[in-house]
């Protein structure tokens, strides 16, 4: 089948299970690659962000996006949940923050409150996405090769962003406690990849760094959950559990 | 996969436990050469191309890869570095590449010469001395053991291994002119000058060497030979710096035989004197054209001792002696740009004509 096509279908699977349309648009802030803010009940459409740099995959993160926000629509309610900050997560991160940033030429201090929003924020997001975002594109990967290419590129740019959180430089600049879960994560997500392309190098940096036994604990706890979006929070869970994120993460029901 | 991956690790964030036991100390050579191998494994079997390069300044490892099949080799990439003249960017890969295979002729005696080049001539001849244990007849790799020694001044050392390297090849231009640096910084000038004539032969285009000759002929008193070899580089051309020397040097020559008529040379006055009358019909931009003009037919070479040989000037009729025209350029500089140095000092004349113009 044809990519746009395919593409194409993914939005019409969203405005069928919802009864409302997916605006598709470029959008130079979007976080991450792209992403789809699902309407709520008083929202005439979904709106899928992207940035125009990520354009030429465009297909691939249509088809991730539409393939997230149905998995949220078509969840049954009672399984429907949110991650949330603990009480203490902002006053915790910024704290780390404040003590990594004393006597640290690279952090000037009038953007420490700032980086502790962000890295604060950045564990949480990915802690809701990393663990189902596997089980997605394993599903984009098996059931449309004719997205494979998009795939294969807009993944492997992302492997190059993911690495980059190794680096001194970004030592410099986060806690360890900040950079270990997010390596953790970045590992599990280059491991579960350089099995699926057949590339074990991409998962050599975190092997280097220490990162291979919490890679594959984090993996393990994928094959052992259910792959229904029922068990979604289960999923999550146990990764916070597993990464120490539970101290500033929990989830509760929509 | 066709993207260029890299990541960037530091020393203390290798996990030491994939190096296996007894574990090395971070930062030994043990540790360098450990992790070296360990990405060399990771990479067996890949398709692509990869580089690990570990900066022991920064104590960090770069890991580069891609399957990108005209990405270059480390070697080769190492070299493209040295050939940029970025030797700071290449050692490290060098020092990498040596870890990797420590007897590999080509990485030691590229990284000498990187050492070599960036002055630490300590580590340049502990690497090159490496390469002649695991290649003896390395004429290059013995040359650049000898300038590794003779930067530092064990000069009998130097020549030893000189010597022994145009054993090897007697032709070598640069065996032969790092060998006639050895024995010029000895004073064996004697010596020297065989040797510089050879590297002539063999590099007849080779002003360095022929100002090299004109200054050891000098250093014996042979001034004629060595008059000649200057204007023989002045002629040949190169090096902008080494044509300067050159022309220094003739200078200097030509000045001790005008001063040698006396400490004040009264012919020099007369000319300068008519110089700054004929200066007085002139507008100071045709002053300044004429100094242009003068000191472009200096460049070429004025023969200020002998009053025979004389010369044009295109914006002034008749013909000029070589004494004349360097006073005539002397007095007009003087005119606009005191300070400047046009190859000879006629400021005590230039004082006397001025106060009798």
């Amino acid at each position: 089948m044809d990519p746009n096509t395919t593409k194409n279908e993914f939005l019409k699977k969203v405005e069928d299970a919802s009864g409302k349309p997916v605006i598709v648009t470029s959008d130079p802030n979007c976080s991450g690659h792209a992403v789809i803010k699902v309407a709520k009940a008083d929202q005439p459409a979904h709106v899928l962000l992207y940035k125009p740099q990520h354009e030429s995959v465009l297909p691939y993160l249509v088809a991730y996006q539409c393939s997230l926000a149905l998995r949220v629509i078509q969840a049954a309610p009672e399984t429907q949940y949110d991650l949330v900050n603990q009480p203490d997560m902002e006053s915790e991160v910024l704290s780390l923050m404040e003590n990594h940033a004393k006597g640290n030429s690279s952090i000037p201090p009038h953007v420490v409150s700032q980086l502790a929003i962000q890295f604060g924020h950045g564990l949480g997001w990915q802690l809701r996405s990393m663990p189902i975002a596997m089980r997605l594109d394993q599903g984009i990967h098996e059931e449309h090769p004719e997205l494979r290419e998009f795939q294969q590129k807009s993944v492997e740019s992302q492997l190059q962003e993911n690495m980059h959180a190794l680096s001194p430089q970004a030592k410099q600049i986060a806690p360890e406690d900040i950079v270990r879960p997010n390596a953790s994560m970045n590992a599990a997500f280059a491991k579960f990849w350089a099995e699926i392309m057949k590339s074990p190098i991409v998962f050599a940096p975190y092997v280097a760094a220490g990162y291979s036994p919490v890679a594959s604990e984090l993996l393990s706890i994928n094959t052992a959950t259910p792959e229904s979006s029922d068990h979604d929070r289960e999923l999550v869970v146990a990764w916070a559990k597993l990464l120490g994120l539970d101290r500033w993460f929990k989830t509760k029901n929509r | 996969m066709s993207q260029e991956f890299s990541f960037q690790l530091s020393f203390d964030d290798f996990e030491l436990s994939l190096l296996g036991e007894p574990q090395p100390v971070v930062d030994s050579e043990e540790f360098r050469t450990k992790v070296s191998e360990f990405f060399v494994r990771q990479f067996i079997g890949f398709g692509g191309a990869a580089r690990v390069v570990l900066n022991d300044q920064k104590r960090e490892i770069k890991v580069v890869w891609t399957t990108n099949s005209d990405w270059g080799t480390p070697k080769e990439k190492a070299l493209k570095l040295l050939n940029d003249g970025q030797i700071e960017n290449a050692l490290p890969i060098l020092w990498t590449l040596f870890h990797r295979d420590p007897s590999d002729a080509g990485t030691l005696f590229r990284l000498g010469l990187a050492y070599n080049e960036l002055g630490q001539f300590s580590k340049a001849a502990e690497i090159l001395q490496r390469l002649i244990d695991v290649e003896p007849d390395h004429v290059h790799g013995l040359t650049g053991l000898g300038v590794a020694e003779l930067a530092v001044g064990n000069l009998l050392i130097a020549e030893e291994w000189l010597r022994k390297a145009l054993s090897i090849d007697s032709d070598d231009r640069w065996v032969l002119r790092n060998l006639s640096a050895c024995l010029l910084k000895q004073n064996r000038v004697e010596d020297a000058i065989p040797i510089i004539q050879k590297c002539l032969t063999i590099a007849p285009d080779d002003i360095a060497m022929m100002v090299g000759l004109g200054e050891a002929l000098d250093a014996l008193g042979r001034t004629t030979e060595a008059e000649q070899q200057y204007r023989a580089a002045i002629r040949t051309g190169g090096p902008e710096h080494v044509v300067d020397v050159a022309k220094e040097r003739l200078t200097e020559k030509s000045e001790a035989t005008f001063r040698s008529g006396g400490p004040l040379r009264l012919d020099a006055v007369q000319y300068i004197q008519d110089a700054l009358n004929r200066f007085k019909g002139m507008t100071d931009q045709e002053i300044q054209s004429l100094a242009l003009e003068l000191a472009m037919l200096g460049n070429q070479g004025l023969d200020i001792n002998n009053s025979t040989k004389k010369y044009e000037i295109n914006s002034l009729a008749g013909e000029f002696s070589g004494l004349n025209v360097i006073s005539l350029m002397y007095a007009a500089f003087q005119q606009f740009a005191p300070g400047e140095d046009v190859g000879i000092d006629l400021s005590k004349e230039y004082e006397i004509a001025k106060s009798q113009s």
